[in-house]
């Protein structure tokens, strides 16, 4: 969808947009790139954010804009061809590479990120997140779940909560 | 991980303080498995998992549905189920209407996995045909052309199909020809001995003698063994004669149920079973061998109280037409349906 509109740049450049973030840093961004949220996209189709206008996120700080920009940087050009046709396994495997640095990162960061994707409508960022999430949940048991997310240690009511709901779908721990 | 952990306990910003929405947005990607054990981590999570609707368990390959069985040179494979009296779903059907055209005999059913078959088929020019396919959703799909037989011609079990909608919505395909090496593995042991993790510790006789066997191959030897025989024939068996009638649709027997709420209708105490035992597969969750008694009557034997519930009639309605010699089983499969959606179930 962004494609063209980029493409289209009057003269010749691809067309900016600037992003400000919630303690006023701005970031400047191709459109297409910013185009990866579903949130700005409409703005961006509008003609929003161009010149000295920019864009106000009050929701994202400047440390989680500038890696949320990072990524959709990154992954603007595979967007841009529908996906995956277009790409070789190189490509791919770099985006790849790519996404696994990318996430591996303090957990205050990943929970900003995830709040940051979900705000913006970023559906590949969204997925990167979650699977991360899945990673850091699977193959662990409720108790090392909550130690590996930072869950304060559960109250007795709670560890005899716990142990009646893992009765439910005792299948789930074989 | 854990400094991670205590460094996100103190900034206070960590996955363990999603807000409801964004937290749902996560979980919905977990597969059936992980959600079920997030579920339990704590309350909020449980409510966002069941308010939602994110684990669809009713939708799990959680509970035999009947049991495949292939016949000695008999053309098809039987399936022995419960006629199916729900309206909510269809009925579980091996009839060819779902599958491709082309297909001119019934298929065998070479092996099943939670819910997945695989199966054999013969072509209008009797080629060999093989599909992946879930009965119960009637999602099929062919597989590409298998590669000519090597010197052994005895191609039934080189292939094993493993699929776990708990943990991935795909499927694989092992091949265990030595030539075909390359495909193989890493074999997963808790699918393949799939029944023998299932079965209990337990020190009793009886028991011990299967839990003792580690080669999946020797089920069959276990039973012509004799070692369940002997014991459920000394065990003062209840039976239940719920003589459930055969009745033969396209060459399938719809006779009985493999579900324990079968009411016991009558017992007949002191009579003992007579010919030979045969296991037929283990119940994926309960104590309860499924077993072929001299390849007529189907049984369920509860471990837990030496019970033994019939299940119905297995025999091949044409079986003496088709073949009057060399009449036994030679594998059979528990069926567990799988309901859940096809759209992502791939290779």
């Amino acid at each position: 969808m962004a494609a063209p509109e980029s493409g289209d740049g009057n003269n010749g450049a691809a067309r900016m947009v600037t992003l400000i973030s919630s303690d006023n840093t701005r970031f400047e961004v191709e459109a297409a790139a910013a185009s990866l949220s579903q949130t700005l996209q409409l703005t961006i189709l509008d003609g929003g954010g161009g010149g000295g206008d920019g864009i106000p996120l009050p929701n994202v700080d400047s440390a989680t804009l500038s890696k949320v920009l990072e990524y959709c940087i990154k992954h603007a050009p595979a967007a841009a061809n529908g996906g995956a046709p277009n790409a070789t396994a190189v490509d791919r495997a770099e985006l790849e590479r790519f996404d696994n640095e990318f996430v591996n990162i303090d957990q205050s960061v990943l929970y900003s990120l995830i709040m940051a994707a979900h705000n913006l409508e970023i559906e590949g960022l969204q997925s990167l997140v979650a699977k991360k999430v899945a990673d850091m949940i699977k193959g662990k048991s409720p108790m090392e779940i909550r130690r590996t997310l930072g869950f304060p240690d559960p109250t007795p009511e709670e560890q005899a909560e716990m142990n009646a709901h893992m009765l439910e779908y005792g299948w789930a721990y074989e | 991980m854990d400094l991670q952990a205590e460094a996100a306990r103190s900034t206070g910003l960590s996955v363990a303080v999603l807000p409801d929405d964004v937290l749902a947005d996560v979980l919905r990607r977990l597969s059936p498995r992980w959600l079920a054990v997030s579920r339990c981590v704590c309350k909020a999570w449980c409510d966002v998992v069941d308010a939602r609707r994110l684990l669809r368990a009713e939708l799990l390959p959680l509970s035999p549905g009947g049991i495949f069985i292939n016949f000695n040179n008999y053309d098809i494979s039987v399936f022995l189920a419960r006629p199916s009296t729900s309206a909510v779903r269809p009925s579980i059907s091996g009839k060819r209407e779902y599958l491709p055209d082309g297909i001119q005999s019934w298929p065998d059913v070479r092996d099943h996995c939670n819910g997945v078959l695989l199966v054999d088929g013969y072509g209008v020019a009797g080629d060999c045909r093989e599909y992946v396919l879930n009965p119960a959703t009637r999602w099929c799909s062919l597989l590409p052309p298998c590669p000519p037989p090597l010197v052994d011609m005895n191609t039934m079990y080189d292939k094993c199909l493993l699929y776990d909608p708990t943990i991935s919505p795909h499927y694989q395909l092992h091949d265990s020809r030595p030539r075909h090496g390359k495909v193989l593995g890493p074999w997963i042991l808790h699918d393949v001995n799939y029944y023998y993790e299932k079965m209990p510790k337990r020190d009793d006789d009886d028991v011990e003698a299967l839990t003792d066997e580690e080669r999946p191959e020797s089920i069959q030897e276990a039973s012509e063994g004799g070692m369940f025989a002997q014991n459920i024939g000394n065990e003062d068996s209840m039976y239940d004669s719920d003589d459930s009638t055969a009745g033969q649709e396209s060459g399938f027997i719809s006779a009985a149920q493999v579900d324990e709420k079968l009411a016991w209708s009558k017992k007949l105490n002191g009579k003992t079973l007579s010919g030979y035992l045969q296991i037929l597969g283990f119940h994926p969750y309960k104590e309860i061998v499924f077993l072929s008694e001299s390849i007529t009557r189907g049984l369920a034997y509860h471990l837990k109280n030496s019970k033994v519930q019939i299940l119905g009639n297995l025999y091949p309605a044409r079986y003496d037409q088709v073949s009057s010699n060399e009449q036994l089983i030679w594998s059979s499969f528990i069926y567990t349906p799988c309901w859940q959606s096809d759209k992502d179930l791939t290779k």
